[in-house]
């Protein structure tokens, strides 16, 4: 069985390619464009064994849905990676499992998601 | 007066009196020697003679030099301003303490040339000499100073203040600097002045304090120089501030772009890697969404070098005879698939053409600039615009239905690098307002909003139409 990334990036094309990339490498994606959008995702008994989260957005942006994550018991524990173009973000202010900084790139991508999964990386899947 | 300065005189001279008594003692001692030889001298001898009266002469010589000395020296003094007495006790009493004429002409050089106000008063707080700087700082003339009280010199309530200070002085013996005051002088009515005053108590060798000098200057120029520098300097620092706070913005926002165009990229080369051949809606697709951010990131540096220009006072405007109506019509059809994507429809309302001279460029800007924004905050829906026009102005108004701004907030959002919205939430430079604002300015017209929190905002552009 894929392992299950959640994206939450609110812009289009980025959130849309970094599925793609994702579901090339063999992961199963799924995509919501805000904090909001993503706690509706996370109501799903199947929950994403990782969690790419822009942190700029608009609506509950990413801290805020980060925030919440950590004081939910049942999701705190689903690794979080922050995607942001700020130099000047403070990891220890949202403890994620990993921060990737933009713009990104495919090989940072994938090892970032699987350093924090447990067992080997699935088997990547021809791009279309 | 002269009695007092008679006194003066023989205090300033005492030191000088234990060698003029010696020089007494010679004289008379030399003249005493001279008779007794006189007297007891054998007759018929030649020497002892001529020895007596050479005697007598060096005696009196002696006595008639010192007592003219004397006479010069007492003359010279007692005729020297209390300036000259202070000068000869001053270390350059060499210099001075032979020729107090000198010293005199010296003191009113210096008095004379200092832009600093002067003034003595004696211990009734009369006026006794001022020089010209303090003339032109007070707008009175000597004379009126002279002999006059320092309360009807200065006006209430300086006056008072004033005197109380120097009271102190004379009372102490101690010299205060530096005293701030704020007056309205004669020579410059209706003007507010700022002045420092020190004071310093004029003392005798007996220790008796005659009277007190006073300094006056005039710092308004200095404390204004001074305001202003550190007006520039925080200004500076709140420049360099924003400055780094827009590298930071544009950085981040250059980047997501970058991240769209790298990965779309990394994918198209893997699968050329892989010997995948997308077919021809798949490669569109792909295509198209760099396409996209190639755009996204043109707008983004066109803005970047728009502030830099427009920083710099260079909005410089290219009017063409064009359709306005043609070009708002064409802007929203090109911004009609991001407001989709937003959830947004953009309503359209400008039915007839108008006809003017305007700056395509310009207008472009200012229409994509209010629609992003509309788009940007509008919360998916709907965002009407409208173009209408008389003879002499177009209006271009941007409503959405959005977030709103609050009223506190509406002023300073077209301020460079402001937004009504938290950062965390909307990416974005905080300049597209701001290059709407300056440009439309540069077109000598206006721009407004009115909006509330939670409802919309409405923008409206009113520019001159300049008649074909």
């Amino acid at each position: 069985m894929s392992p299950r990334v959640l994206v939450v990036e609110d812009d289009d094309d980025l959130r849309e390619i970094v599925c793609e990339v994702l579901e090339g490498a063999g992961y199963e994606a799924k995509a919501a464009c805000g904090g909001e959008e993503a706690l509706v995702v996370l109501e799903d008994p199947v929950r994403p064994d990782v969690i790419l989260l822009d942190l700029t957005m608009p609506g509950m942006s990413g801290f805020e849905l980060r925030e919440r994550l950590l004081r939910t018991p049942e999701l705190r524990t689903i690794p979080t990676i922050v995607m942001t173009a700020s130099r000047a973000f403070d990891p220890a202010t949202l403890s994620p499992a990993g921060v990737l900084l933009k713009p990104l790139d495919v090989s940072q991508l994938l090892e970032a998601i699987d350093r924090v999964l447990p067992g080997e990386p699935p088997c990547e899947v021809s791009p279309s | 007066m002269a009695a007092q300065e008679t006194r003066a005189l023989d205090d300033v001279t005492s030191s000088e009196r234990q060698p003029r008594r010696l020089a007494w003692a010679l004289a008379l001692g030399l003249m005493a020697v001279a008779v007794a030889q006189l007297v007891t001298a054998p007759s018929g001898g030649a020497s002892t003679p001529r020895a007596a009266i050479l005697a007598m002469l060096v005696g009196a010589g002696v006595l008639g030099a010192y007592l003219l000395r004397g006479v010069e020296k007492r003359r010279g003094t007692a005729e020297a301003p209390r300036g000259v007495e202070r000068a000869c006790e001053s270390p350059h009493e060499g210099t001075f303490a032979d020729s107090a004429p000198e010293a005199h002409a010296v003191f009113e050089v210096v008095a004379s040339q200092t832009p600093i106000g002067l003034a003595y008063f004696d211990r009734t707080l009369l006026c006794i000499l001022v020089n010209d700087a303090l003339t032109e700082l007070d707008g009175l003339s000597i004379e009126q100073h002279r002999g006059r009280h320092v309360k009807d010199i200065l006006p209430p309530p300086l006056g008072e203040a004033v005197a109380e200070d120097m009271l102190r002085v004379i009372e102490t013996g101690a010299a205060t600097n530096g005293l701030p005051v704020r007056v309205e002088s004669r020579s410059r009515p209706g003007e507010m002045r700022n002045w420092v005053i020190s004071y310093c108590p004029l003392r005798l060798a007996n220790s008796e304090i005659k009277g007190v000098g006073c300094t006056i200057e005039d710092v308004t120029e200095r404390l204004h120089t001074e305001r202003e520098r550190e007006r520039l300097v925080v200004d500076l620092r709140e420049a360099v501030r924003a400055r780094d706070d827009f590298l930071s913005i544009a950085s981040h926002e250059l980047r997501t772009p970058l991240s769209t165009l790298a990965l779309g990229t990394q994918e198209l080369i893997r699968a050329a890697d892989a010997g995948v051949t997308p077919t021809p809606a798949q490669l569109r697709k792909k295509a198209e969404r760099l396409r996209s951010q190639v755009h996204r990131l043109e707008r983004l540096i066109g803005t970047v070098l728009d502030v830099s220009r427009i920083t710099q006072g260079r909005v410089r405007l290219f009017p063409e005879q064009l359709d306005a109506s043609a070009v708002v019509r064409e802007r929203c059809e090109q911004l009609r698939d991001d407001a989709a994507r937003a959830g947004s429809y953009i309503e359209l309302s400008c039915s007839e053409a108008i006809v003017g001279n305007f700056d395509r460029t310009r207008l472009e800007q200012i229409v994509d600039n209010l629609l992003c924004n509309a788009i940007k905050f509008g919360a998916g829906n709907s965002i009407e615009v409208t173009l209408e026009s008389t003879l002499e102005i177009v209006r271009l108004t941007v409503h959405d239905h959005g977030v709103g701004i609050a009223k506190e907030d509406q002023a300073r959002i077209f301020e460079r690098f402001e937004r009504a919205v938290s950062s965390r939430h909307y990416g974005g430079l905080g300049l597209g307002l701001w290059v709407v604002r300056q440009i439309v300015e540069s077109m000598g017209g206006t721009i407004f909003v009115t909006s509330e929190l939670g409802m919309g905002s409405t923008f409206v552009v009113e520019w001159p139409r300049v008649p074909a």
